[in-house]
């Protein structure tokens, strides 16, 4: 009893100690109410257009945010805000929670649903490379880069281009990552790489903007699937995936999904005929 | 978020490929940095007042500008200009030529510091400059440089990861391609502080022994 007087700062102690963990874990459960009340949901997007998109003044943009912007608003969350994130880091961003979702065009891969959840697909895409004009080496497949060693290609750290080309046979000194895919064009003008690979979508909007006649575009890309990608999630959130799920379903009915993307050139019909299942079953 | 030795055995063979190269675009910088920065001092020095204020201008613009945009500037911009360097000699000319500037200020500092004495001193027993160089000035000029140059090697050291930005895969672009694809920061990250650390002490030791040996006397 020597010590009794220390039972009521102990016991003040422990109720408050569970009492935040309880409210802590409310907080986690629930990300969509949290979005709901501050008003924006923070997105990690890429900088690929026609993916996403951010414009001069920061405003967020692209297939793939403005699908996830239509979705939020359905869902009482009205802003979106930005964040560039690589495509390798991505993951990580979601998991450390320094952003709420993915929108950005990141495929749906069996590797990435180990580690995150994704919502239905949204976007759907054939693969693309862009080489010399008159394409010197001959590369339509990934399996041509691999059979020719001193052949070299640059893709995104860490993207699904990188694992297509390894999966078939591409050694990692073939491979020069880029920081950004326009940096990437720039070192296949400037011959440091052979092979420049990256989304359809994604290098067609890239040789377009760069517009040098030295280039050509190789697509589609045989014996690589077709692309999908879906908005991505911590794995604690499936309330809020199922919810983003449910509204994402109505807004591919009524045809907003299609008046959004097919502007920016995807096809709403390759997207209705994937299920996340296909490449993921039970993410 | 659990350490695993796995992942850590797994990355640490391309580290040891990194820190290879880590070391290599150190070295061959430094190499660079002392050479180029003798000159500048040098030039710096001249009576020829153009030349010396061109040279004192240029390398204050490249002191005072980022070493990452000098090295995309290298990298990026050059080719189109017709000069093509591969990452690497990009990466070694952009260290060496940037911390030149640095180098250049302790030559000067070394050889400012020999009093004006000696000078007179060598005249007056009738050596020729090559003479005053050789027996006069370096030989006391040279000791007290010797403990910056080396810090600026370790700084230099410090620096190299800038060149990731240019595709070289030193040190810790290895560990950044690896935990880009595998979503594993932690024992990659660590070891590249690690491997870095391994390098730095017992560089920094020397260069405080050095600092020792060579700032006791007078």
């Amino acid at each position: 009893m020597t010590l009794s007087f220390l039972r009521k700062p102990l016991e003040i102690l422990v109720v408050t100690a569970v009492a935040g963990l309880a409210m802590g874990a409310v907080a986690q459960a629930d990300t969509l109410e949290k979005l709901r009340k501050q008003g924006y949901a923070t997105v990690a997007v890429a900088n690929e257009p026609p993916y996403s998109d951010i414009k001069a003044d920061g405003y967020v943009t692209g297939a793939a945010p403005d699908v996830a912007r239509a979705v939020m608003k359905k869902l009482g969350v009205p802003e979106l805000k930005a964040q560039v994130v690589p495509y390798g880091s991505m993951i990580p961003a979601l998991l450390a929670r320094r952003v709420d979702m993915a929108t950005s065009g990141l495929y749906i891969k069996p590797n990435r649903c180990e580690s995150i959840i994704y919502s239905e697909p949204d976007l759907c895409g054939a693969e693309a490379f862009a080489v010399a004009k008159g394409n010197p080496h001959n590369i339509k497949t990934y399996e041509d880069i691999a059979a020719n060693p001193d052949v070299t290609m640059t893709t995104c750290a860490g993207c699904a281009e990188e694992l297509y080309a390894k999966e078939r046979g591409v050694k990692q000194n073939q491979i020069k990552v880029f920081t950004d895919p326009p940096s990437g064009i720039k070192m296949l003008q400037q011959g440091r790489v052979d092979v420049f690979a990256l989304s359809g979508l994604g290098t067609q909007d890239l040789l377009r903007k760069t517009n040098d006649p030295n280039l050509e575009l190789v697509m589609p890309v045989k014996g690589v699937p077709i692309g999908c990608a879906g908005a991505a999630f911590n794995p604690e959130d499936t309330a809020f995936r199922e919810a983003y799920d449910t509204a994402l379903a109505e807004l591919k009915e009524s045809g907003e999904f299609a008046s959004i993307i097919e502007p920016y050139g995807f096809s709403a019909e390759a997207t209705f005929e994937v299920k996340r299942d296909d490449f993921c079953p039970g993410n | 978020m659990n350490w695993s030795w796995t992942v850590a055995a797994d990355v640490f063979p391309l580290l040891l490929g990194g820190l290879v190269v880590t070391v290599e675009a150190t070295i061959m910088g430094a190499a660079v940095a002392y050479v180029l920065g003798l000159f500048l001092a040098i030039m710096k020095r001249s009576h020829n007042r153009p030349l010396a204020l061109t040279v004192y201008w240029m390398s204050e613009f490249i002191r005072r500008t980022p070493l990452l945009v000098q090295l995309y500037f290298l990298f990026y911009v050059l080719p189109d200009l017709g000069l093509f360097l591969s990452p690497l000699a990009a990466g070694v000319i952009g260290l060496g030529l940037h911390f030149s500037t640095y180098t250049s200020e302790v030559f000067r500092a070394g050889i400012d510091n020999v009093p004006k004495g000696q000078w007179e001193a060598s005249r007056s027993l009738n050596y020729n400059p090559l003479q005053t160089w050789r027996y006069v000035i370096l030989p006391q000029a040279i000791p007290p440089m010797i403990p910056p140059l080396a810090n600026y090697l370790i700084t230099m050291f410090k620096e190299t990861p800038l060149l990731a930005a240019i595709t070289v895969i030193e040190l810790f672009n290895a560990a950044n391609i690896y935990s880009n694809s595998y979503y594993k920061y932690l024992e990659p990250m660590t070891l590249v502080g690690l491997l870095f650390l391994l390098v730095s002490i017992p560089a920094a030791y020397l260069a405080m022994r050095l600092e020792k040996k060579y700032t006791v006397r007078r």
